[in-house]
């Protein structure tokens, strides 16, 4: 879902660390870091490698320049690539501040050049894959920009022991060419899994399955255990929007990060095959969906929906 | 509670969770450790759980382990059959046992693995410097499995057909709270030989803390892994069978126990992280061999060249088993003598299984 996502990430660790007179502990206006991210706005189309904003771009880049520059913008980054310098121009130009390049590869250099500027308001301009690299090492969950999204804007404030992110949108909304483009992108048919290992890892306890999903029927099944369940239409669009592949294949280093941390958690193996043939494999460790959820939204529901299958599979005489 | 100041570049402005997050999940080296030497700066982070969740990457001495004496910091939480955890709680260190009989147990069989690693080898927790000990019970919907989160133990309660709950084995807690124990160690990583390692390490200390609580010789003992956890209608008698590996169970609806006891019959799988659970048993039975073969307690040598052999700085998180077999040779003729019963035992132990 776009729109306005909230999420916080919280310990309930107590210890504060005190730094040039800078005391992170409750949140303090001197010490609060703000930093705004937002993707390039639209490019023109071309085989070029480095394309200019398109017209569409260019109006973005302006109204970036009109809802940020009120708020106490001390630093601007952009990357080397036209499109990010392009968008972040106007705003630099009204502010009187220059932009600073770091290479789209160089993400650790940026976050660190963020860090240490302590308090204040900075942005930072990359691209659909650099930004949520920058939020997740900022301490915020994992986001997700779609190929066609521009208008999307992450607020990460760092205060006391919170890293809030806020998602915002700006300028124009996304163009109708990316709208119906979506609506005719490639539809998940199948989707495999299997679940094994855990504490006892009894070869019965492995649960294997395939889906198999048409426009509004489904079924899933488990030759093992000769089991299959037609599934309804609510249940085929649900299982659709919580095996897409693109956030699976966002989410690989989030569950690989989950994964080492764990012992005797289930291991999952998910593939997924879309209508164009393309097929994205997934294989990782969790204890549960909510583990999944943590570590990359809008995937766990597929894990709960997999638990509960195998334990319907193993029932099953 | 006040710190002293970080000066490192970058991350002297972070409240140590970020730290954490950056460590455990930047996508590149640099920034990791960049964050984890951060941390280390961070004296007062040494005995908290969230440095420990840095998957035992820390090794550094606890100089907070000698200020206090050892004492257990249990917390019992109950997660209500959700997966959302820890969930609420139900029994702190000190009170009084409730109702509930899987949350006793778990306060049970934590307490009694925190005196086992105390006692046999003067360890104050996990991490040896006082972790507290946190477990939740009723983990999800007859949820089949328990399993360590790099923080805490999660215990399902099973589907009351092959299984009953899992806080019923104190050889289950134990195995748990070892997962711990190595992760602040070696570390080994969870995956093939590695992996299998890692669980044999927590079914070896796993056993031994029930041999403890029972007063058992290695002759005595049963040597098995869940010993009843299978609901009755199960043919089988536990998990795992470290006396005999493959022949813990054999049942039309579970198969039979996949288990190897020596390296001929090594299982090559995809699943379970490249079978970690199965082939644990051939550094498992490589123990109990040693262990019988010394005879007498087994956490006393066996265990103590085992657990010294975690602790060794020279067991790398990749190590395969014929690394572990040799640092357990050399530190048998470290504790016993070099040439000495101690170390044919183990050494005879490895060349049965096939381990070179």
């Amino acid at each position: 879902m776009r729109g306005t996502v909230s999420a916080r990430v919280k310990t309930g660790l107590g210890a504060i660390a005190v730094i040039a007179g800078c005391v992170w502990g409750p949140p303090s206006g001197d010490c609060a870091l703000t930093v705004i991210l937002a993707r390039h706005a639209e490019p023109v189309s071309s085989a070029d490698p480095d394309p200019p904003l398109s017209a569409a771009g260019k109006r973005r880049a302006q109204s970036l320049a009109a809802t940020l520059r009120a708020t106490g913008v001390a630093a601007i980054y952009t990357t080397e690539f036209r499109r990010a310098e392009q968008t972040a121009q106007p705003l630099a130009d009204s502010l009187h501040v220059a932009v600073q390049r770091v290479g789209a590869e160089r993400t650790t250099d940026l976050v660190e050049a963020i860090l240490k500027r302590q308090s204040g308001v900075v942005v930072a301009i990359g691209h659909s894959d650099t930004v949520p690299r920058v939020v997740a090492a900022l301490g915020g969950p994992a986001i997700d920009i779609a190929p066609g999204e521009f208008d999307a804007l992450f607020v990460v404030s760092i205060a006391g022991s919170d890293v809030s992110v806020v998602r915002l949108r700006y300028g124009a909304g996304a163009p109708p060419v990316a709208a119906s483009t979506s609506s005719k992108r490639s539809q998940v048919m199948k989707i495999n899994f299997v679940r094994s290992g855990g504490f006892a890892a009894m070869p019965g306890l492995t649960v294997q399955g395939v889906i198999d999903l048409d426009e509004s029927a489904g079924k899933v099944t488990s030759e093992s255990r000769k089991y299959q369940r037609d599934l309804p239409a609510r249940e085929v669009e649900q299982l659709r929007l919580a095996a897409d592949p693109a956030r699976m294949a966002r989410a690989k280093a989030a569950l690989a990060a989950l994964s080492s941390k764990l012992s005797d958690a289930y291991q999952y193996d998910i593939s997924v095959v879309t209508s164009d043939g393309k097929s994205q494999k997934l294989t990782f460790n969790a204890g549960g969906g909510d583990d999944v959820d943590k570590a990359a939204p809008g995937l766990g529901g597929l894990v709960r929906w997999i638990d509960d299958e195998a334990q319907k599979i193993k029932e099953h005489r | 509670m006040l710190t002293a100041p970080h000066r490192l570049p970058g991350f002297c402005i972070l409240p140590p969770h970020i730290l954490v997050h950056i460590a455990t999940n930047s996508p590149t080296k640099e920034l990791r450790d960049l964050a984890v030497h951060a941390l280390e700066l961070d004296h007062s982070l040494r005995a908290s759980r969230t440095t420990f969740a840095l998957q035992g990457g820390l090794r550094a001495a606890h100089p907070a382990a000698a200020a206090a004496p050892p004492q257990e910091k249990r917390t019992i939480y109950d997660a209500q059959h959700s997966q959302n955890l820890p969930g609420r709680l139900v029994r702190s260190e000190g009170q009084p046992p409730v109702a509930d009989n899987a949350v006793n147990q778990a306060y049970d069989g934590l307490g009694d693995t925190f005196v086992f690693y105390l006692s046999a080898y003067q360890r104050n927790s996990i991490d040896n410097a006082g972790l507290p000990l946190v477990a939740s019970v009723h983990f999800g919907q007859r949820y089949d499995n328990a399993f360590w989160n790099g923080q805490q133990m999660v215990f399902g309660d099973g589907d009351g057909v092959i299984f009953n709950g899992f806080t019923g084995c104190i050889d289950v807690i134990g195995h748990e709270l070892t997962h711990g124990v190595t992760g602040s160690e070696a570390n080994l990583t969870y995956q093939g030989q590695s992996g299998a390692l890692n669980e044999s390490i927590s079914d070896v200390f796993g056993s031994c803390v029930k041999q403890f609580k029972l007063k058992q010789t290695a002759a005595q003992a049963d040597w098995l892994i869940g010993a009843g956890l299978l609901a009755s209608g199960i043919q089988g008698v536990a998990l795992r069978s470290m006396k005999a590996p493959g022949t813990a169970y054999n049942d039309p609806q579970l198969g039979q126990d996949p288990q190897p006891a020596d390296m001929q019959h090594f299982v090559h799988t995809s699943q379970d992280n490249g079978g970690v659970h199965i082939n644990s048993g051939i550094p498992n039975h490589a123990f109990f061999l040693a262990a019988t073969s010394i005879g007498g307690h087994s956490w006393e040598k066996a265990g103590r060249i085992w657990y010294d052999t975690v602790c060794d700085q020279n067991l790398k998180p990749s190590a395969s088993f014929s690394a572990f077999a040799k640092l357990t040779a050399r530190h048998a003729a470290l504790l016993y003598g070099a040439g000495g019963m101690e170390q044919k035992a183990v050494m005879d132990a490895w060349r049965q299984v096939g381990v070179k």
